[in-house]
């Protein structure tokens, strides 16, 4: 039988996997391609395999809240099953943060993404809508989470706060990987999310040791990183090959499964 | 399977703080387990590789034991007097199968402009001898000073974040004597193939970026990569494999 690794030092197709990327981006940012970044990121995908990515706005640009959800929705449209849809939720009126989480989980969306770098903390007020209606539909959250920088250290009291959230902290292991063990062992309902540029030697090993096998997901963060440099960290990684498929599959596909409709 | 030639590894170096010095048998390990025929090593870490004579000294004493490895040492203006003349450094590092040099004027502190380092350069140009240059090391508009005063100089980028796209294409462009090493955290959405397509693909050379990164990433990355394979097979180690037959002995 060949093994994943061997798949992926030939460039085979991965597809019999089913492998769902908890962490992709549509839209424009500082890496510049020419065509519809959709149909850039399927094809990203098909060159491996790949066949399910979650995405969210790339553009750092929340206040452009609707307006970046609905490229995401169009997408999602356009793709069914290829790609499905966090909401990207901008802090600043939670009255608006509250309909447009409503709105776009009645589109089909199927969980909400933060990110730290638009200046606002995770417990800001103005998430909270997001989180309190993620705790009621068990979504996942997905939230910029790299080591070093704010966001972490707030994970705990959210964690407690919304105990049915599934807390996907984006970037374990780009450094100071013991930060995001020592979060992970202390909140049951927080997954680590693999995807970084630096592809930092030995962290899926070290993260595979230290925390939950079932609590590790993998992500690309592609558009802007390049997915198949993502996958080959979890490919080419140290451990049993059930591992790899189960943080390459069988884990997304759980905690995506348990949403409440 | 395709044959790869690592542009961009190295073993022996040290972080402050951090007790793990990685070593060429872990190095060697990896690249028998991966199927890397073939790298080109430095000294790294280079964060604590204060005594370049010492360090290429041991680097020349490890790669003639291990034929897989070809050493890349690290040089150095010599106006000081306390390494060899940059032509004894050239000379030293061709006889012992050198096949590129690597130049940290940030780590090692000296300058590039040709009052400091001008000789330097001219003797790795006259011979041809791929000169290696991890990113921090340099401001972009350094390289392409260098690029132009030394037009015949092959200069191979390395270690270059995945946010630098806007400068990198016009840069190399520009200078036809420019290379990209694609090693971690060169991750950029379609970067290869964007690449080739733009400045083509023998100017793209496979790496990895051991041992500040895992090697598979940049395997996958190429291997998956939407090119022809003859363009996969100048990345993995042809291109590399050129550029150090033009060396002048």
């Amino acid at each position: 039988m060949t093994t994943l690794l061997e798949k992926g030092r030939l460039g085979k197709s991965l597809a019999e996997y089913e492998i769902v990327d908890m962490h992709a981006h549509l839209g424009r940012w500082s890496v510049p391609w020419k065509e519809s970044s959709a149909e850039h990121l399927i094809r990203a995908m098909d060159r491996s395999g790949v066949k399910t990515s979650v995405v969210s706005s790339l553009e750092c640009a929340g206040f452009r809240m609707e307006a970046c959800n609905e490229v995401m929705y169009q997408a999602t449209r356009k793709y069914p099953g290829r790609l499905l849809g966090y909401v990207y939720v901008w802090p600043g009126d939670p009255k608006a943060v509250r309909a447009e989480v409503e709105r776009r989980l009645k589109q089909g969306f199927v969980g909400v993404k933060m990110l730290i770098l638009m200046g606002y903390d995770y417990t800001y007020p103005g998430y909270e809508p997001a989180f309190e209606i993620g705790n009621e539909r068990r979504l996942p959250v997905l939230l910029h989470t790299y080591g070093g920088q704010k966001g972490l250290d707030e994970i705990p009291t959210l964690s407690s706060r919304y105990k049915d959230v599934s807390f996907v902290l984006a970037h374990a292991g780009a450094q100071k990987v013991e930060e995001h063990i020592r979060v992970a062992n202390e909140c049951e309902n927080t997954y680590l999310e693999l995807c970084t540029s630096t592809a930092t030697y030995r962290a899926v090993e070290t993260l595979v040791e230290s925390v939950p096998l079932e609590r590790i997901v993998w992500g690309a963060d592609d558009m802007p990183l390049n997915m198949s440099h993502q996958l080959g960290k979890v490919l080419g990684a140290q451990i049993p090959e059930e591992a790899k498929v189960q943080i390459l599959s069988t884990n997304a596909r759980r905690i995506l499964n348990q949403s409440r409709k | 399977m395709i044959e790869l030639f690592d542009a961009q590894a190295g073993f022996g170096g040290a972080r402050p703080g951090q007790p793990w010095i990685p070593t060429v048998e872990e190095l060697l390990g990896h690249m028998e387990r991966l199927s890397i025929s073939r790298a080109l090593v430095r000294t790294d870490f280079e964060e604590m590789d204060g005594n370049v004579p010492l360090s290429n000294r041991m680097l020349y004493e490890t790669c003639a034991t291990h034929r897989s490895l070809v050493p890349c040492p690290s040089v150095l203006p010599a106006a000081c007097g306390d390494v060899p003349s940059e032509q004894e450094q050239i000379d030293e590092l061709i006889r012992n199968g050198g096949c590129a040099a690597t130049a940290r004027p940030n780590r090692d502190s000296w300058s590039i402009a040709e009052w400091c380092s001008g000789k330097l350069f001219s003797i790795l140009e006259e011979r041809r001898v791929p000169m290696l240059c991890r990113q921090a090391n340099f401001e972009f508009e350094a390289i392409a000073d260098l690029a132009k005063r030394y037009p015949a100089l092959p200069i191979v980028l390395f270690q270059v974040g995945y946010r630098h796209q806007r400068v990198l294409v016009p840069l190399m462009k520009a200078f036809s004597n420019v290379y990209l090493a694609i090693g971690s955290p060169y991750s950029v959405h379609r970067g290869v193939e964007s690449m080739t397509e733009q400045v083509g693909a023998e100017r793209l050379l496979f790496g990895t970026g051991f041992p500040s990164s895992d090697m598979m990433p940049a395997i996958t990355m190429l291997t998956y990569a939407e090119i022809s394979d003859s363009d996969r097979r100048l990345i993995a180690s042809g291109n590399l494999d050129r550029l150090i037959g033009g060396i002048r002995k």
